[in-house]
């Protein structure tokens, strides 16, 4: 009774927060939130153990997969479980002791009411946190005691320390504020519960940029080994904020407290100060955002005027050379020298970052005027100012790593925290104490122009010089750069290395820190790899397979120097870079800027924290792999390598050092023969070419794969698709959509407007260029590409090209590459192709006395625009050597057919026709003969490859209707949308998500689906593409209608096209299920003011034409209207069909066309489709 | 009002204290009061202000007008002071049913003030041998009895052995032992501080009462000892045998306290205000519920005094509204 006030208050405080905790132990509530706070987040940090571990170790969807970094994700579960928690421990202290009849005898002790108050809420918020420390220990004590990988520790005591126990306080403060104030606990219980949801619904809504100062989770942002961090300093003083605002709300919830107590206005008055301050500390925090975000508008706005105001011109930098001093963390200091080209004017612009200060600028040795804002660097050239000037430039300071990819179309700061889009990471560039790697994007050198564009070759084609840079790094660091890093004696202390690049670069980026080294001369190539000395286990795991690795990178780099595309630099270093270092860039092309000129960026929740391990221990594995352990290894790393999704593919990053990082695109000189698109395209095909030549492989990357919520689940299936470049590839399984398709015909690749939807219009661009491209290597063959590639980069190198400098290239290795592909990149037209009947004839066996077999077959093109395509077949016996072949490509002009033919050992039991692009969009299966063809037939001579045919199909068997032609479309009745009943409402159907496939849905699966949906299936009528269109069963409201406009009134016989739904194994499967059920259609004729039923049970029909009766008809439009009204499960429209009896008469495979669909399918009709 | 000097230095001091509840019920009205150490009791019918006067004295309640002060600290303006000094055991008392019965008097004891580990033990240890619940002094609340609760009441309002204990009804609930126990701890205890006990067994106040009040109506009508309040019930207890015809009619007539069948008939003890019935025989020694009862007798007041008694519990509890 005699200590000091403070010790005896802290004294209560301690025993009211002893009792609180007891209570709240005891509490059934308490267990239960604390079982699913752990055991959700627990389960799912398990499950991605055992996918990281086990499943795809060695895949890489590391990128979001790892346990490593599990603790954003698991810590936000608990974090809602854990605030649910509090809120259901705090809303009824005082409303428990009531009904405990322990008020009174709380009331009449003498702690106050903010100590009684606080003591408590620190009781419930302490023992909701330590089931987050739970959770901690068990995900940390699982990985130890199991060996696997444990979540990365600091963003656990981020999360533990920084992220939820200022948020409970704060909570908890609220809540007992409430509880004061409102005093029913429901209503309590419902307020705060409400406060919560609008907490995660801001947290899933308001962009980053807004939600860290708001929110401040340190553990959202900081998840990686090289960059380990607690938290930073606003999202500790975001944090100090809540714990001020939350002691206020405890002293204001004090003063209000119905329990007798003095000097309530003062409490009050303190609170109101406090909650003031906490307010004022994120209002702070979220001012700094609005200047940052202000800052960043006024950069791109100087920048894109500076852009106009050039006209697009730029001054041409040559050579770069000079020293660089980084002090990571604390300064950059450049002392460099930058000889120019001006292209008129009376200035230079430069982009160059406004954390770096100019101390010193010459031009031609001599002091010269310049103005350094908002990173625009504007000098003025001395008069007469040559060809070339030099311009010397000193400049310290910290760079600003936010000033990059102004003009980008995503920004990580648009998405929210937990968005699959920053797993490409946040920052442009690092500048750390740790780790360094200024990259070009944030201009930490000279860079011509304004700093937008840049991205896209069509604005401003890639700048190429030469260089010869010194860097001086602290002792024990190591430096990439472009090209072989030599050492150079320095001061002690300081480590200095050179970068002279042997070839021209389009960018100088430079990655320091203490890295583990390991490196090898491959064929006068200096190959090395840089890892953070924490991700070395791999290197111990594939060091058995080291000169593996070796020969095959000799074999590669060998093979291209043998084509005559070799290596351009002296090295190619693979370093490790952290997670938070963004992989993509500017632009709307979002293109990733993880290789480098001589450089590729790992990040590090790809290869270097990858686990492999599960891929050999599993014996038996390795014994059905191809070689022993090691090249069991190499296919390993080097699959792993290449298949990554996230921009960092080593096949295509490599490429780029062969081809783009020499010479670039640019636009037409003449504008008027193609959009800014032009350049882009020719880039990408290009780059497609060289991808596929080097590495015989291809890759692919859109961050706008990432940008929606199913991006982690997309990548899992291209996973598993992943086959190099195939038909399954992953550009195939993204780009080859309706959508997709759908902008590939609308418009041209050079009139391509990426403004709208430009994750579309960059699928088309990269899936019309791959197919470009590998029409050129099927047709060129490997050295015909080669030397295409190389004539261009012998004539362009340091420059740029255009589309005639692209055909010029092919003229000089005699190649007319207008003829072979047709003008691809102004005309939006595609070929169309239709097949002939295939014929398969034994001819005579070969000089071994084995049997030969003969298949032909026509193809016309029945469209204008030339197009090409490839046969592939399967002959042999099933399962054994049977592996698809390809015929050379078949070049077909437009409205020209051919007759393709090749020669098997065996008659091929499989046969499709694959077009590289064509309105067919898939390729077509041509039905075989089903017996073998037992003698020789003498009359026929061995043929292989094509040549001219004069086959046509033959005409339509009547006015045949579409559902892909202009006279179909579908209707909704108004009576389905009038009224406004909850019945209605209740069984509308969901809106469908997929595209729009030529004006319909694209079907989704979803067979209850009550929209017309468009569905490609084999067995429907189509001449190029099978589909139908097909809904659900209905009310009748939602209608397919097929206009036909009859030359002459008569009798007129309706066909009703059928197809089968669903596969074989399909309809075996459910035979008999509510969901396959056909039943009798509701089909009416619609005629001038007459409408007629007709009747048709599509349970019975057959697959193909359905003769539906005869009708006197007059001349002009008549609609056949087919409505979802049925007693079976859905509608199919296809094709209808109408023949006059002459046509009937005439046609002597009209009837024999039906009567051959009904018994062997429309595949016998396959020319026609 | 009545009243007599209290013994020894004041402890308890009101004056003109008096509470007015927000629909405008009086509770208390000029109540004045000094206590010094010893068992006061606090006797009055339902709605007396029993209770009121204890919240008050608790500062659990601010009063409407007057002064009370305790241990010479003002009850509204040194509240913590005042709950330095105080023990309270309210009329309902339920502790914290997931704890256990040493924990909740271990809890409380701490905030009391009670810091030193080792003494508060000694002093738990002490107080649940006190009230006879060491034998389930690890046993949870809600496995306690009634009975027991309410000894862990009494012991929580001791155990940090304060000035003043004020005491709400304590004995309800209990069984005649633990109530004879009671009175026991609470006659020892008040040898050397200030207990102020209400309750409407007046038996309960024992022997070392030293002081009882009668509240009525919000004033206090008696302060005294119980001798004092034995004294003006003489002459107005009565003892009478009568057939069972007759006693039915005094029964009618009089306020009876106890009934004994007899060889002749039935003898009734009863109260009056006025005159003795005819027959019967004034009582010399009056036990203390007959000394109430027939105080409030005179006043008229003798219903609402057996409501009490039978109903067992005693006055209106203020609720958190009130204040």
């Amino acid at each position: 009774m005699t200590r000091a006030p403070t010790t005896r208050a802290t004294a209560l405080a301690l025993a009211a927060a002893l009792a609180e905790m007891r209570s709240a132990r005891r509490l059934a509530r308490t267990w239960l939130f604390t079982a699913i706070a752990v055991g959700l987040p627990s389960s799912f940090f398990l499950f991605r153990t055992i996918e990281h571990e086990a499943v795809f170790g060695a895949g890489p969807l590391n990128v979001t997969a790892s346990p490593r970094y599990a603790m954003p994700a698991a810590g936000f579960l608990a974090l809602v479980a854990l605030l649910a928690c509090t809120l259901f421990l705090a809303f009824d202290m005082r409303g428990r002791d009531r009904r405990e009849r322990m008020m009174d005898v709380l009331d009449a002790r003498p702690a106050s009411n903010f100590t009684l108050l606080a003591a408590r809420l620190g009781g419930v918020v302490v023992t909701v946190w330590l089931s987050a420390l739970l959770l901690v220990v068990l995900m940390l004590g699982f990985a130890l005691a199991a060996s696997t990988t444990p979540v990365e520790p600091l963003s656990a005591l981020a999360f533990v320390f920084v992220d939820t126990l200022p948020l409970f306080v704060f909570f908890g403060a609220l809540v007992v504020l409430l509880a004061t104030a409102l005093g029913n606990r429901w209503l309590v219980a419902a307020v705060a519960l409400a406060l919560l949801g609008a907490w995660v619904w801001a947290l899933g809504n308001v962009p980053l940029r807004f939600a860290r100062p708001l929110f401040g989770h340190a553990g959202f942002y900081y998840n990686s080994d090289i960059l380990p961090r607690f938290a930073d300093l606003p999202a500790l003083l975001h944090r100090a904020s809540l714990l001020l605002a939350g002691t206020g709300l405890v002293a204001l919830a004090a003063a209000l407290h119905p329990r007798p107590a003095q000097h309530r206005g003062r409490t009050a008055a303190i609170g109101v100060a406090l909650v003031a301050a906490g307010a004022a500390g994120i209002g702070a925090l979220a001012w700094q955002a609005v200047a940052a975000e202000d800052q960043l508008e006024r950069w791109r706005a100087s920048h894109t005027a500076a852009q106009e105001r050039s006209g697009g011109q730029r001054p041409d930098i040559e050579h770069m050379a000079g020293e660089i001093d980084i002090a990571p963390g604390d300064a950059l200091t450049l002392d460099i020298a930058v000889r120019v080209a001006p292209t008129g004017g009376e200035s230079l612009l430069f982009s160059f970052n406004p954390g770096l200060a100019i101390s010193e600028l010459l031009v031609g040795g001599r002091p010269a005027s310049y103005q350094h804002e908002d990173g625009l660097l504007e000098v003025d050239l001395p008069p007469q100012a040559g060809e070339s000037v030099t311009m010397s430039l000193r400049a310290q300071g910290a760079p600003l790593v936010r000033f990059a990819y102004l003009d980008a179309n995503q920004s990580p700061l648009d998405r929210v925290a937990l968005d699959e889009f920053n797993a490409l990471g946040l920052e442009a560039a690092i500048f750390d104490s740790r780790y360094v790697a200024l990259m070009p994007a944030i201009c930490w050198l000279p860079a011509a122009g304004a700093n937008v564009g840049g991205d896209d070759p069509g604005i401003a084609p890639r700048d190429f010089f030469t260089a010869d840079i010194e860097v001086r790094v602290p002792q024990g660091w190591l430096v990439a750069g472009p090209g072989r890093r030599e050492a150079v004696a320095g001061a002690t202390g300081e480590t200095r290395f050179r970068f002279q690049p042997a070839a021209p670069v389009p960018a100088f980026a430079l990655l320091a820190s203490r890295f583990e080294r390991r490196a090898a001369q491959v064929a006068g190539v200096e190959l090395e790899l840089l890892l953070s000395p924490k991700h070395v286990s791999n290197l111990a795991f594939f060091q058995d397979a080291a000169s593996q690795i070796v020969e095959r990178a000799e074999e590669l780099l060998g093979a291209a120097r043998r084509v005559g595309l070799a290596y351009p630099y002296r090295a190619f270093s693979l370093v490790e870079v952290p997670t938070t270092l963004r992989a993509y860039g500017g632009g709307w092309r979002l293109d990733t800027v993880r290789s480098l000129p001589g450089m590729l960026l790992l990040r590090e929740q790809g290869f270097p924290t990858a686990v492999f391990d599960s891929r050999f221990a599993d014996d038996k594995r390795l014994e059905h792999a191809q070689g022993d352990v090691a090249s069991v290894k190499l296919k390993v790393v080097e699959d792993y390598l290449n298949d990554d999704l996230t921009g960092g593919a080593l096949a295509p990053a490599a490429a780029r050092n062969f081809l783009l990082f020499q010479t670039g695109a640019k636009p037409a000189a003449d504008a008027s023969t193609g959009g800014n698109m032009e350049a882009a395209a020719l880039e990408v095909v290009v780059h497609e070419l060289a991808t596929l030549l080097l590495a015989g492989r291809a890759g692919y990357f859109s961050a706008y794969l990432f940008t929606d919520a199913s991006a982690f689940g997309r990548m899992l299936e291209l996973q598993w698709d992943f086959d190099g470049g195939g038909f399954g590839s992953p550009l195939h399984r993204v780009a080859n959509r309706p959508a997709v398709w759908d902008r590939a015909l609308g418009a041209p690749l050079a009139a391509l407007d990426p403004r709208a939807d430009p994750g579309t219009a960059l699928n088309v661009l990269a899936f019309k260029g791959r197919a470009v491209a590998r029409t050129l290597l099927d047709a060129l063959g490997r050295q015909g590409a080669a030397a295409l590639l190389a004539q261009l980069r012998e004539r362009h190198r340091g420059g740029h090209f255009d589309f005639a400098d692209f055909n010029a290239a092919g003229a000089a290795i005699g190649v007319d590459l207008d003829l072979l592909l047709g003008d691809w990149l102004h005309d939006a037209q595609l070929p169309g192709f239709l097949a002939s009947p295939v014929a398969v004839t034994r001819i005579a066996d070969d000089d071994r006395g084995r049997p030969r077999y003969q298949t032909r077959l026509h193809i016309r093109n029945d469209e204008p625009a030339p197009g090409a395509l490839r046969l592939r077949y399967i002959a042999g016996k099933r399962g054994w050597g049977g592996g698809w072949r390809s015929t050379d490509p078949v070049r077909i002009a437009g409205n020209t057919s051919v007759e393709v033919g090749f020669v098997t050992r065996s008659p091929p039991f499989d046969l499709l026709v694959a077009p590289y692009m064509a309105l067919n969009r898939r390729a077509l299966e041509i039905p075989l003969p089903k017996t073998r063809p037992a003698r020789e037939d003498a009359g026929v001579e061995q043929f292989v490859g094509q040549r001219p045919s004069d086959w046509r199909p033959d005409p339509l068997p009547g006015i045949v209707v579409d559902d892909l032609d202009p006279g179909f479309a579908v209707e909704r009745s108004e009576a389905q949308t009038a009224g406004f009943r909850l019945a209605a409402i209740a069984s509308a159907p969901f809106e469908p998500q997929g595209d729009l496939d030529q004006g319909l849905p694209e079907y989704q699966h979803d067979q209850r689906s009550a929209f017309w949906q468009r569905q490609e299936l084999g067995t429907s009528w189509g001449k190029y593409r099978r589909t139908v269109a097909r809904a659900a069963a209905g009310d009748g409201g939602r209608r397919a209608v097929f206009t036909a406009n009859l030359p002459s009134a008569g009798n007129w016989r309706l066909g009703y096209h059928m197809a089968v739904p669903h596969s074989r194994w399909w309809r075996k499967k459910r035979r008999g299920s509510p969901f396959d059920n056909q039943s009798s259609y509701d089909i009416a004729l619609e005629f001038g003011d007459e409408r007629r039923a007709v009747e048709f049970d599509a349970q019975a029909a057959e697959t193909g034409w359905n003769e539906l009766g005869a009708f006197q008809l007059p001349a002009g439009a008549v609609r056949v209207v087919v409505s979802n009204r049925t007693e079976g499960a859905f509608v199919i429209a296809d094709a209808i069909r109408w023949r006059s009896k002459a046509m009937v008469e005439t046609s002597a495979g009209g009837n024999k066309l039906a009567n051959a669909t009904a018994a062997g399918g429309p595949g016998t009709e396959q020319w026609r489709k | 009002m009545e009243s007599s000097p209290a013994a020894g230095a004041a402890m308890i001091e009101a004056e003109g204290l008096g509470h007015t509840y927000k629909g405008g019920h009086v509770a208390l009205e000029g109540v004045d009061l000094t206590l010094g150490t010893g068992l006061y009791g606090l006797l009055g019918p339902n709605g007396a202000g029993k209770s009121t006067l204890m919240r008050i004295i608790c500062t659990l309640l601010v009063p409407s007008s007057g002064t009370a002060r305790v241990c010479g600290h003002d009850v509204t303006r040194e509240r913590r002071e005042v709950r330095e000094q105080i023990g309270y055991l309210p009329q309902e008392f339920g502790a914290w049913r997931n704890h256990r019965a040493e924990e909740v008097l271990d809890t409380l004891a701490r905030l009391s003030g009670l810091a030193n580990k080792k003494e508060r033990r000694r002093r738990v240890a002490e107080t649940l041998e006190l009230v006879g619940l060491d034998e389930v002094a690890d046993r949870k609340v809600k496995k306690l009895s009634g009975g027991m609760v309410r000894r862990l009441g009494v012991a929580q309002a001791m155990v940090h052995e304060p000035r003043v204990l004020i005491v709400d009804e304590p004995t309800v609930g209990l069984d005649p032992e633990e109530r004879m126990r009671f009175r026991q701890v609470m006659g020892r205890l008040g040898r050397d501080r200030t207990i102020l006990l209400s309750t409407h067994i007046v038996a309960d106040l024992g022997g070392g009462c030293s002081e009882i009040a009668l509240l009525d109506g919000g004033r206090i009508e008696f302060q005294g000892t119980p001798d004092d309040l034995l004294q003006r019930a003489v002459g107005r207890v009565f003892e009478i045998t009568a057939d069972a015809q007759a006693a039915e009619r005094l029964e009618g007539d009089y306020e009876i306290v106890s009934r004994t069948p007899s060889d002749e008939g039935v003898t009734l003890r009863g109260v009056t205000g006025n005159g003795l019935p005819e027959g019967a025989t004034p009582v010399d020694a009056p036990t203390l519920e007959e000394g109430y009862l027939a105080f409030m007798a005179v006043r008229g007041r003798t219903d609402a005094a057996r409501e009490g008694q039978e109903e067992g519990g005693g006055g209106a509890v203020a609720t958190e509204d009130d204040a």
